[in-house]
């Protein structure tokens, strides 16, 4: 894991990871896989047949409703981030994780760790003052923020790629602090 | 010099030159140039009257002037000539010269059948009378343009026995529907070309110091990789791919090889790789942003971009012994370095009062010296001969339009106003 220069900030992050545990395997009722090494089997074979009847103690059967995909394509959030997933704002020229970013950090976390199958693009973005070639390494180490930030609450690298388009793709074209802000923005795009 | 053979020269001056070449070589080339350099140096005054044309219609007057124009400014782009306006003497070849106290004049000749012509162009030394340099071009009147830029730099380098910046290029990345592609243009801003057919977005196009490629990076894939442009074939091929980042290409001064940005183990770091697209070497390694490098010109220093501090700032690496100096100290932003093809200064672009201005500092450090003032000015770029600066700037409105001014910061004028805004401007060498 690189956590180059966040020493001040891993404190936070180990902090941040217990809770994040704590919370996710309070609440969630499906396993959390935190390591997502060792899949945890949970159907139990004791509740199974402890309803007896039917063969091999199977009491009913029904297809099982395709869960209504919430996310997806054209569905977005904010920025070009897919819904339910929330976008990650960055101070000028910065890339750390603001603090009244990490709840949002926590939910995206939760919607990956529920939904393993999703793969998602993390996008690096700038607002256009600076220069071009600065504000794509910029981009680049703020996707890498995010990622890092993801991996140290539970989820595979394999599953987050990144891009950064610097100051290319501004979603607002303003000269003002608003416009300016919106764009200073990682986007995180479901790809399957 | 030795090229006198196309021209209607008398037989007796064929024979003087001969006689010069044969029996002392040096003399053709000991010819004493004005030196721009001297403090003392004033305007070098030339008169460019408009090209005398056969036949004589009005459309082939329209041409004549047009070549004459073309060479005009070309000479006035320079700096250090001072172009006699036309309409002072009703731009007649054979006006009177010595009143005007004119050093030099040329002479133009335009001949048109349909859509070709021929061009005479004669630069004459008014002290003796003498032909310095005489062309003939052959071409399609659209080459009417390339004609005068030859003209123009055999001038320049006639007098002032340095070159010129007549025969380079530019490349920009310009943003039209929603698209910014790679074009060129000419020194002078005409001659619009589009380069790229990505639909997508480019960045950082930069000719090679020997004019055969461009470089530049292209999501065309969707992640930014650097692609490489070969000018005469029109053959793109993928120069680097690695995962993550792929920019900021400086060409080292060998045209051989080229330092990039590459983030493929996890932090965006500079690196040397050849025109194969293979790793030569890791030059930086952490901490934080290191981008945007620039060869001094004898390819021993590096110039580059890095936050390691905190904020992005400018650091010169001696590659020799691989120590790294900090030289900008003033604000907390100050990015894309350009070293100066004569080696003296290093031009950036850093902010102040919430805008981005144009510095120039030497690559020691020491106290930098502002150049723009109006608007947002960045990206820029070096005049081939080291005299000017271009860049983009915003004080004409919200989209960027490419300036030029001198090493000092004189002679702001615009260059380019195209699309919807003209970004990473890069001047070629003199030699297309």
């Amino acid at each position: 894991m690189y956590i180059e220069r966040m020493y001040p900030k891993i404190l936070l992050a180990a902090l941040t990871l217990i809770f994040a545990s704590v919370f996710l395997t309070g609440c969630a009722k499906k396993s959390v896989q935190v390591s997502g090494e060792t899949p945890v089997e949970e159907v139990s074979a004791q509740e199974g047949t402890a309803l007896g009847e039917g063969p091999g103690g199977i009491t009913g059967e029904e297809p099982i409703e395709e869960v209504a995909v919430t996310y997806g394509e054209g569905n977005i959030s904010e920025g070009r981030t897919s819904a339910p997933l929330l976008p990650i704002y960055f101070d000028f020229d910065r890339y750390n994780i603001r603090d009244d970013m990490k709840e949002r950090m926590e939910k995206n976390a939760a919607f990956l760790l529920d939904h393993p199958e999703v793969r998602i693009e993390i996008q690096g973005n700038c607002d256009d003052r600076g220069t071009n070639e600065y504000n794509l390494a910029l981009g680049e180490k703020r996707a890498k923020s995010v990622r890092d930030y993801l991996v140290n609450l539970g989820i595979v690298p394999d599953r987050l790629e990144m891009v950064s388009f610097g100051e290319e793709r501004p979603v607002d074209p303003g000269q003002n602090e608003e416009a300016w802000a919106k764009n200073r923005r990682d986007d995180l795009v479901i790809i399957r | 010099m030795t090229e006198y053979k196309a021209f209607t020269k008398t037989f007796f001056l064929w024979i003087f030159s001969l006689f010069l070449l044969t029996a002392v070589p040096e003399a053709a080339h000991s010819r004493i140039y004005v030196d721009i350099t001297s403090p003392y140096f004033q305007k070098i005054p030339i008169a460019v009257p408009y090209a005398k044309t056969s036949p004589g219609t009005f459309e082939n007057d329209l041409l004549g002037r047009k070549i004459s124009d073309i060479l005009s400014n070309d000479l006035k782009f320079h700096g250090f000539f001072s172009v006699l306006e036309p309409e002072r003497y009703g731009g007649r070849a054979d006006a009177d010269w010595s009143k005007f106290r004119m050093n030099y004049v040329v002479r133009g000749t335009l001949w048109r059948s349909g859509k070709s012509v021929i061009a005479e162009l004669k630069l004459i030394d008014l002290a003796n009378g003498s032909v310095i340099e005489g062309r003939r071009y052959k071409g399609d009147i659209k080459a009417l343009r390339a004609m005068a830029h030859r003209f123009s730099n055999l001038i320049v380098e006639a007098i002032t026995g340095e070159s010129g910046v007549s025969l380079s290029k530019l490349t920009f990345v310009a943003q039209k529907n929603r698209i910014r592609e790679v074009y060129s243009s000419d020194f002078d801003g005409f001659n619009v070309k589009r380069e790229t057919f990505d639909m997508g977005i480019t960045l950082s196009p930069r000719y090679s110091p020997d004019g055969r490629y461009v470089v530049y990076t292209s999501f065309r894939t969707g992640k930014p990789c650097l692609y490489i442009k070969d000018i005469k074939t029109g053959e793109i091929h993928r120069l680097t791919a690695f995962s993550g980042l792929n920019i900021a290409p400086a060409w080292h001064p060998d045209s051989k090889r080229l330092a990039v940005t590459l983030s493929k183990d996890g932090n965006p770091d500079i690196y040397v790789v050849d025109l194969n697209g293979k790793i030569q070497a890791k030059l930086t390694n952490g901490p934080g942003i290191n981008v945007s490098p620039t060869w001094s010109p004898n390819g021993k220093r590096l110039a580059f971009v890095s936050d390691r501090t905190g904020s992005p700032q400018i650091y010169v690496m001696d590659l020799q012994d691989g120590s790294v100096r900090r030289i900008t100290y003033r604000g907390s932003y100050n990015t894309d370095p350009q070293w100066s093809p004569r080696g003296d200064r290093i031009a950036y672009s850093g902010r102040i009062d919430g805008q981005f201005q144009v510095f120039t500092v030497a690559p020691e450090g020491g106290d930098p010296v502002q150049l723009t003032f109006k608007g947002s000015n960045e990206n820029p770029s070096w005049s081939p001969d080291g005299r000017q600066i271009m860049y983009s700037s915003t004080r004409l409105g919200r989209y960027k339009a490419l300036f030029v001014m001198f090493a000092n910061g004189t002679g702001q004028r615009m260059l380019l106003h195209f699309a919807k805004g003209v970004t990473t401007p890069h001047w070629g060498p003199n030699r297309f």
